[in-house]
C-alpha cells in the first residue's frame, strides 16, 4: 500500500478505470477513463492489471506528494510531467522515494493525463468499478474530483515487473486529425449531400465539452424533413428517446453536433447522423477546445478491424519482454 | 416479431419495435429484452439498454462479429412469437409532490397549454396512474406514462433546455413524466418537486440498501399532492434517515393483441 497527498488537484483529477457495465439501464453510464487506450498504456508499464484505476486529470494536472516509496508510470496528454522539479518521460517506469513531488501542469497536447501505479489506486468500487462518476456522486474518491489536502492510497501489487512504451504507444491517441465513424442509427435523417458535406469540412471543439459530450462546431448537416408528431417532437431531428451509445454524433436541434463521451446520459431524444468507432472515441476524448479534425466515414467490417488491430496493439504490449 | 436493426458504430445495434410511444408498444420492448437477455445470444451480448420503443444492444466484439451478430439477433427476433397477453412484476408506489409555485414555475403554463385550470391539471396529475417505462438519461431518472389515456396532459418541451434542474423536480414534456434524481440540465416543464430522492449512491434511507436506484420499469406511479407543511415534514425524516416509501408488490396484466 502506497498513500500520496494531493498538494494542489489541478483542474478536475478523477480516478477512473474502464467503467462500468450493466447498469445503463439504471440511468448510470459507461463513465471510466476518457482515453482507455492510454490508460491501458500507463497500467501496462507497470505490469498491472487493464482495470486498475489510474488518476485522470483533465487539462490542467495535479500536484501530488509520495508518502511512501511507489511505482509510478504517466501515459495521455503531454502535461509537462515532473519530479521534483524535473522533467520525466511519460510511459516510463518510476520508483518515486518518500517525499518525491510529481507535478503536472497545462496540457500541451491532449486533454486527458493518466497516473498509474502499481497495483492500481484504490477507492470506492460502485457497481463494479472504482471509475468516478460526478454527477452521479459516486465511486473513486467520495464521488468528486480531488481537492487539495486528499489523500491517496493504492491497492497490493502482486507483480514487479515494468515496460518501457515507445513514442507511437504513447502519440498514437493523440492523432485526432480524423475521427472516423460508421453511419446510423437515423442515417434516413440525414441527405446524401449531407453525408458529404460532414466528412468535406472541418470541425472544432467547442469549450462548452466535458467527460459528458464533446459539442462541435461546423458546418451544419442538411435534414431531411420527416414527419412529426407528439411523441417525436416538434424540431427537425427531435426522435422518440432512445439508447445512447459512447461516441453517438447527436445533430442537436437540427444544428448542433454533439459526440457523446463516457459520461454521457444513456438516453436521448436526438437524430444521431453517425457513431465514432470505438478506439477512436479515445482520440475524440484526447481533443482540446479549439481543436480541429475532420470526420471519415468506415463501414462496419473496417471499424471492427480498426478496433481489432488497436487492441492487439495494446495487449501486444503488456506482453513484451522486460527491460 | 417484427424488429428493424440500425448500426450504431462497431458494438452496439438498435432493434426498432415501434413508432408511437404507448404502454403496448414499452411492454413489447420490456418483453423481448427480457427474452433477449434469456436467450443462447446472452452470451454474445454485454448489456442492453431498453427505451419506449427500442433497444441498444452493446454486444462484444471479443465473442462475435459485427455482422454476424446483426444476423443471429434477427433471426432470434423473426423467430419469437409475440404472447398476446403479458404479465409482468409491477410495484405500486405512491409518492408526494408539492405542485405548483415556486417548486413548480410552469404549471400554469401547462394548464393553458390543456385548456383547463391549474388546480385540474394537478387533479390529473394527482390521481392518474403513471407507468414507468424507461430509467434512463441521469441515474434511476423514471419516465413515465399515463395509464388512463383521459387523465394525461400533453405540452412542449423548453425551446432552449435549462442547465440546471434541481433533485425532485416532476418534470412534464410530451405526454410523459420525468422524476429527475440528479441536478441536472433538463427541457421538460417544471410542475412539482418531490421532497424524497428516487436515487441515493449511498444508503441514506432503507429503500436504498439493495440499490442506488429506487424506481424499476414497470412500476405504477401515484404523485399524490401534499401542501407545503407536509413537503417540510417529509423532507426532515428523510433528513433523518426515517422515511419510508409506500410500496406495494404486485403484477400487472396487459392485452397486446391490439
Amino acid at each position: 500500500m502506497v498513500a500520496f497527498k494531493v498538494l494542489s488537484p489541478g483542474l478536475s483529477t478523477t480516478i477512473q478505470d474502464l467503467g462500468r457495465e450493466r447498469c445503463l439501464d439504471l440511468g448510470i453510464p459507461v463513465g471510466g477513463s476518457a482515453d482507455v487506450f492510454s490508460h491501458r498504456i500507463a497500467n501496462a508499464v507497470l505490469a498491472n492489471e487493464p482495470s486498475a484505476a489510474t488518476l485522470e486529470m483533465m487539462l490542467i494536472g495535479a500536484r501530488l506528494e509520495a508518502l511512501e516509496e511507489a511505482d509510478i508510470a504517466v501515459a495521455g496528454a503531454d502535461m509537462h510531467f515532473q519530479i521534483n522539479g524535473a522533467d520525466a518521460a511519460m510511459g516510463h517506469a518510476f520508483q518515486l522515494k518518500t517525499g518525491d513531488v510529481m507535478s503536472f501542469g497545462k496540457a500541451r497536447r491532449g486533454c486527458f493525463g493518466y497516473l498509474a501505479v502499481r497495483g492500481g489506486f484504490a477507492g470506492a468500487q460502485v457497481l463494479g468499478s472504482r471509475s468516478t462518476y460526478v454527477a452521479g456522486r459516486l465511486g473513486g474518491h467520495f464521488g468528486r474530483a480531488l481537492q487539495r489536502g486528499d489523500r491517496l492510497e493504492s491497492l497490493a501489487a502482486s507483480n514487479l515487473d515494468s515496460w518501457r512504451a515507445g513514442d507511437e504507444l504513447l502519440v498514437w491517441p493523440l492523432q485526432h486529425e480524423r475521427l472516423r465513424f460508421v453511419r446510423g442509427p437515423q442515417p434516413e435523417y440525414f441527405s446524401e449531400a449531407a453525408y458529404r458535406a460532414f466528412v468535406s469540412e472541418p470541425y472544432t471543439v467547442s469549450p462548452r465539452s466535458n467527460r459528458m459530450a464533446y459539442r462541435l462546431t461546423g458546418p451544419v448537416p442538411e435534414v431531411v424533413p420527416m414527419p412529426r408528431t407528439v411523441d417525436t417532437g416538434s424540431g427537425s431531428t427531435d426522435i422518440i428517446e432512445d439508447g445512447n451509445a459512447v461516441g453517438a454524433i447527436q445533430i442537436a436541434g437540427g444544428v448542433e453536433p454533439i459526440c457523446m463521451g463516457r459520461d454521457c446520459p444513456t438516453s436521448g431524444a436526438y437524430a444521431k447522423i453517425g457513431c465514432i468507432i470505438t478506439p477512436d472515441v479515445s482520440r475524440m476524448s484526447q481533443m482540446q477546445p479549439g481543436d480541429t479534425f475532420q470526420f471519415e466515414e468506415v463501414s462496419v467490417d473496417e471499424a471492427y478491424d480498426i478496433s481489432a488491430q488497436v487492441t492487439a496493439v495494446i495487449k501486444a504490449f503488456g506482453q513484451a519482454p522486460a527491460r | 416479431m417484427q424488429a428493424e436493426i440500425r448500426w450504431c458504430g462497431d458494438q452496439h445495434l438498435a432493434l426498432l419495435i415501434g413508432e408511437v410511444v404507448n404502454l403496448q408498444t414499452v411492454l413489447r420492448v420490456v418483453d423481448l429484452n427480457r427474452r433477449l437477455l434469456d436467450s443462447e445470444l446472452s452470451p454474445l451480448i454485454v448489456e442492453t439498454v431498453p427505451t419506449w420503443c427500442s433497444i441498444l444492444v452493446h454486444f462484444d466484439v471479443e465473442e462475435v462479429r459485427p455482422r454476424d451478430f446483426a444476423r443471429l439477433l434477427d433471426e432470434f427476433v423473426r423467430g419469437l412469437i409475440q404472447a398476446d397477453t403479458l404479465q409482468i412484476a409491477s410495484r405500486q408506489v405512491t409518492l408526494p409532490v408539492l405542485y405548483g409555485g415556486s417548486v413548480g414555475p410552469d404549471l400554469e403554463f401547462v394548464a393553458e397549454a390543456n385548456g383547463i385550470s391549474a388546480a385540474e391539471a394537478v387533479r390529473r396529475l394527482a390521481e392518474g396512474t403513471h407507468f414507468v417505462g424507461m430509467i434512463s438519461f441521469i441515474p434511476g431518472q423514471a419516465n413515465c406514462m399515463w395509464i388512463e389515456p383521459d387523465l394525461a396532459l400533453s405540452t412542449p418541451k423548453y425551446v432552449q433546455p435549462r442547465t440546471l434542474t434541481p433533485e425532485g423536480t416532476v418534470g412534464l414534456g410530451g405526454s410523459s413524466i420525468a422524476l429527475y434524481s440528479v441536478p441536472s440540465p433538463g427541457g421538460f416543464q417544471m410542475v412539482g418537486r418531490m421532497p424524497v430522492p428516487t436515487y441515493a449512491p449511498y444508503p441514506i434511507l432503507p429503500a436504498f440498501e439493495a440499490s442506488p436506484i429506487l424506481l424499476r420499469v414497470g412500476d405504477r406511479l401515484r404523485l399524490r399532492s401534499i401542501d407545503r407543511d407536509q413537503y417540510d415534514t417529509i423532507a426532515q425524516s428523510v433528513r433523518e434517515g426515517t422515511y419510508a416509501y409506500q410500496i406495494e408488490e404486485s403484477t400487472l396484466t396487459v392485452d397486446l393483441s391490439s
